[in-house]
């Protein structure tokens, strides 16, 4: 790869990698399985940098990392059904204020919640509300149907309320299903 | 009580959440070098593989007594494609492409499993019985188990080191109560969907660009249970030969 363009993909890299490490820490629920997601996902689009195939650079990581989510987690040992932070995965290792304690309780049970969706509704409900992507990127982005994308997305959040309702923790799902994201 | 709200949680929940730009740069580039390594080491087995054949081909020529001598001083390079007429079947260990099946993936199908009681077994995947597989491969797989969204969703996974696959050949049984094709489709994520059947029984065949290109087909040979095969793309050709090979018992 030349120079040029290995720079150029190093650009994208650093404007994008915040973003993307987030939505590869949601699809799989731990810090080092998002760390080999997204290293797999941008270890792809390195190849094909500068080529035709990559029209968008970070829809192409995220179709990429949402089928590697899909196809590869069996291929794990272990499958947790309830996701575990460790301390130190707790605010990069710094000490928590008292008040981002909620939040970390937040994260815990959303994660263990995504956990119980399906791979391809967990994908929707990840591109969907977490990157904001409307109805017609998503389905771009994971190869099927905007009618396909609103039906997961549906049974996703229902999922997800359930499954939150029923936190140990005592987290409550608010907020209606209806209310979805204003893009279309 | 800890109120969870969608619209509201991201921006609460995720912001401690960092990366380490350069580490992911340097992972990155680890994982292509790799990468190369192991196309290259791939590469160098097929051709190997190939090698031998035609030298073993050679070799049967010379020994047959029926056969002129003019052919046996035919070893080399220009003599290869006659030697290799020569050979009983042909192997399949040299990758194929199988760019034109994915112009019309409604085109590929319909496969069938074993019917033949009798074939020995070369490997068994939770009781699958697998009774063909490419040249070369190994018949010990990496077996990998675990359980989908519930427990009650079971699934054995066996990974042979198909020769000229960088991900290998994968063969994964999946049981649960009740599970049938639709209920598995709900929950698998491929890409380019093509519709087929195995056996008159509906099942999806898909290209996945982005995981190794590799191409997989799943479906459900009787209810509760759905097997799902993967191979690299350019390996697709031994799709029909692998699930002709499959068994049930």
């Amino acid at each position: 790869m030349s120079g040029e363009r290995r720079a150029g993909f190093e650009d994208f890299v650093r404007a994008e990698a915040s973003s993307l490490f987030r939505t590869a820490y949601l699809l799989v629920g731990d810090r080092p399985g998002a760390e080999d997601l997204l290293q797999d996902a941008l270890e792809r689009t390195y190849r094909r940098w500068g080529s035709t195939a990559i029209d968008e650079p970070a829809a192409y990581v995220r179709r990429a990392m949402a089928n590697l989510a899909s196809n590869q987690w069996r291929w794990r040992r272990r499958r947790p059904t309830q996701v575990h932070l460790p301390d130190d995965d707790v605010g990069g290792g710094r000490p928590v204020a008292p008040d981002a304690a909620d939040a970390v309780h937040q994260r815990q049970d959303l994660l263990a919640a995504l956990a119980h969706l399906p791979p391809r509704q967990r994908v929707v409900v990840v591109l969907r509300y977490w990157d904001d992507l409307s109805e017609r990127d998503t389905a771009g982005v994971v190869g099927c149907s905007a009618g396909s994308v609103k039906r997961h997305a549906s049974r996703g959040l229902a999922r997800l309320r359930q499954v939150l309702d029923a936190a140990p923790s005592g987290s409550r799902f608010v907020g209606s299903l209806a209310e979805t994201r204003s893009t279309p | 009580m800890n109120d969870i709200d969608l619209k509201t949680l991201p921006a609460g929940a995720l912001d401690d959440l960092s990366i380490d730009v350069d580490a992911l740069l340097s992972g990155v580039e680890r994982r292509h070098r790799h990468r190369r390594a192991r196309r290259r080491a791939g590469t160098g087995l097929a051709v190997l593989a190939v090698t031998g054949l035609v030298a073993t081909a050679a070799l049967r020529i010379g020994g047959d007594p029926a056969e002129t001598t003019d052919r046996t001083d035919e070893v080399g390079p220009a003599s290869q494609t006659g030697a290799t007429d020569t050979t009983a079947a042909p192997t399949t260990t040299e990758p194929t492409t199988t760019t034109t099946a994915w112009d019309d993936p409604s085109g590929l199908g319909p496969y069938a499993m074993s019917t033949d009681p009798d074939a020995p077994a070369l490997a068994t995947v939770d009781g699958v019985e697998i009774t063909y597989l490419p040249d070369g491969t190994p018949p010990e797989p990496e077996i990998g188990t675990g359980n989908e969204t519930s427990p009650d969703i079971a699934y054995v996974s066996g990974r042979f080191d198909a020769p000229g696959s960088l991900d290998g050949l994968r063969v994964t049984v999946t049981r649960a109560p009740g599970l049938d094709f639709d209920s598995y489709q709900e929950g698998h994520w491929l890409g380019e969907i093509g519709t087929t059947t195995v056996d008159g029984r509906p099942a999806v065949i898909a290209r996945i660009p982005d995981d190794n290109d590799s191409t997989g087909i799943y479906w459900s040979p009787e209810d509760g249970v759905v097997l799902d095969v993967h191979i690299d793309t350019e390996l697709a050709d031994e799709l029909a030969p692998i699930i002709g090979g499959l068994r049930l018992p």
